[in-house]
């Protein structure tokens, strides 16, 4: 009896299972695509969503606080000739107990116009008084965003 | 897409094009299948042992680039791998291709070789009995260059070592293979015949 140290010759693959096999790989290959494909958009969009979530409450929490804040003490008070935060305006010291008293007996020398038949006085976003023409149903504020002063 | 060359194939496979990966299994899978016969001496393992290579392959391929022409090396060393964490290996393939049933064909080709190949498994188990006994590093060197006829280069990039390596090893292999041979024959009262292994020392 002999005692070979070379292998016995090389066989081909059985076809017909070399086929089963190629497809099984391929097709584990897509399976997995398929699988892996979402994953890192699935991670965007959470996060997106999480953000997004954050946002609205922030948001929400700022015009919650914007629309009540209290007045703090301040300087100066600002007189705007329209109800706009862009508009014209006239400054005056603080140290008047009524700002529109204030802008009212200012605003002829400040605007050249007769001061409108009503103003309102609203919180600005730095705490200090603006005081708007509008009425002062509190209308005038909100519409602009902002609390009506006290 | 069967006439690209592997590199071509393996770039695609790269990019996720599963069906040129495909067609290197389909070039590939005979010699890795062989590669894994040899060293398990069971045919139905080294046909799971192949899928979980080329599984591997594929998994591998982003970290992988085709350091030669021909993917064989790198398929070389991934089996290589796979042989030596082979229940590791099964395992991920199994689970894997657990999924798609394989259903057991009728195969003529494989019915009328039934036996041959029973044989071949007895005469390779014997031959591994004593191969077994040689270092696993000269073990991975004689079964690439002399079982499987790789390069010196090839087997090189396959075991990811200097080729000045793969020559030591393989003569310090062969030599303990003719060794073992002379001291320890296959069965008791049964009489060594010389090697049949061409021995090439370089």
């Amino acid at each position: 009896m002999s005692f070979p140290l070379t292998p016995p010759p090389e066989r081909d693959f059985p076809a017909g299972r070399l086929q089963q096999r190629k497809e099984q790989l391929v097709s584990e290959i897509y399976a997995t695509a398929v699988k892996q494909a979402p994953r890192y958009p699935r991670r965007i969009l959470v996060s997106v969503a999480a953000l997004t979530v954050a946002g609205i409450f922030a948001a929400a929490a700022y015009a919650g606080y914007a629309l009540t804040r209290p007045v703090t003490p301040v300087v100066t008070i600002g007189c705007y000739e329209s109800d706009s935060l862009d508009a014209n305006t006239a400054v005056l010291a603080a140290g008047t107990k009524s700002p529109v008293a204030a802008c009212t007996r200012n605003w002829a020398s400040a605007f050249g116009a007769q001061p409108p038949a009503s103003l309102a006085a609203c919180v600005l976003p730095s705490g200090a008084v603006g005081v708007f023409p509008g009425d002062t149903s509190g209308d005038t504020c909100k519409s602009l965003g902002l609390a009506e002063a006290p | 897409m069967v006439d690209l060359s592997d590199r071509a194939l393996w770039e695609q496979a790269r990019a996720g094009d599963g069906s040129a990966f495909g067609v290197l299994f389909e070039r590939h899978a005979s010699r890795i299948y062989n590669y894994c016969f040899r060293r398990t001496g069971d045919w139905a393992l080294a046909e799971d042992l192949t899928s979980a290579t080329f599984l591997l392959a594929w998994r591998s391929r982003g970290r992988a680039p085709l350091q030669a022409e021909s993917a064989l090396p790198l398929l070389y060393g991934i089996a290589t791998n796979a042989l030596r964490n082979q229940r590791r290996s099964l395992k991920r393939g199994r689970e894997a291709f657990a999924r798609l049933p394989l259903e057991r064909t009728e195969e003529p080709d494989f019915g009328e070789d039934v036996s041959a190949r029973l044989d071949d498994q007895a005469a390779m188990r014997e031959l591994l009995r004593l191969f077994r006994r040689l270092p696993r590093r000269e073990q991975d060197v004689v079964a690439i260059c002399d079982w499987s006829g790789l390069s010196y280069e090839e087997a090189a990039v396959a075991l990811d070592i200097p080729i000045g390596t793969v020559r030591s090893r393989l003569a310090r292999g062969r030599r303990r293979l003719r060794e073992l041979a002379t001291t320890s024959g296959p069965e008791e009262g049964v009489d060594v015949v010389p090697l049949r292994i061409e021995v090439n020392e370089q």
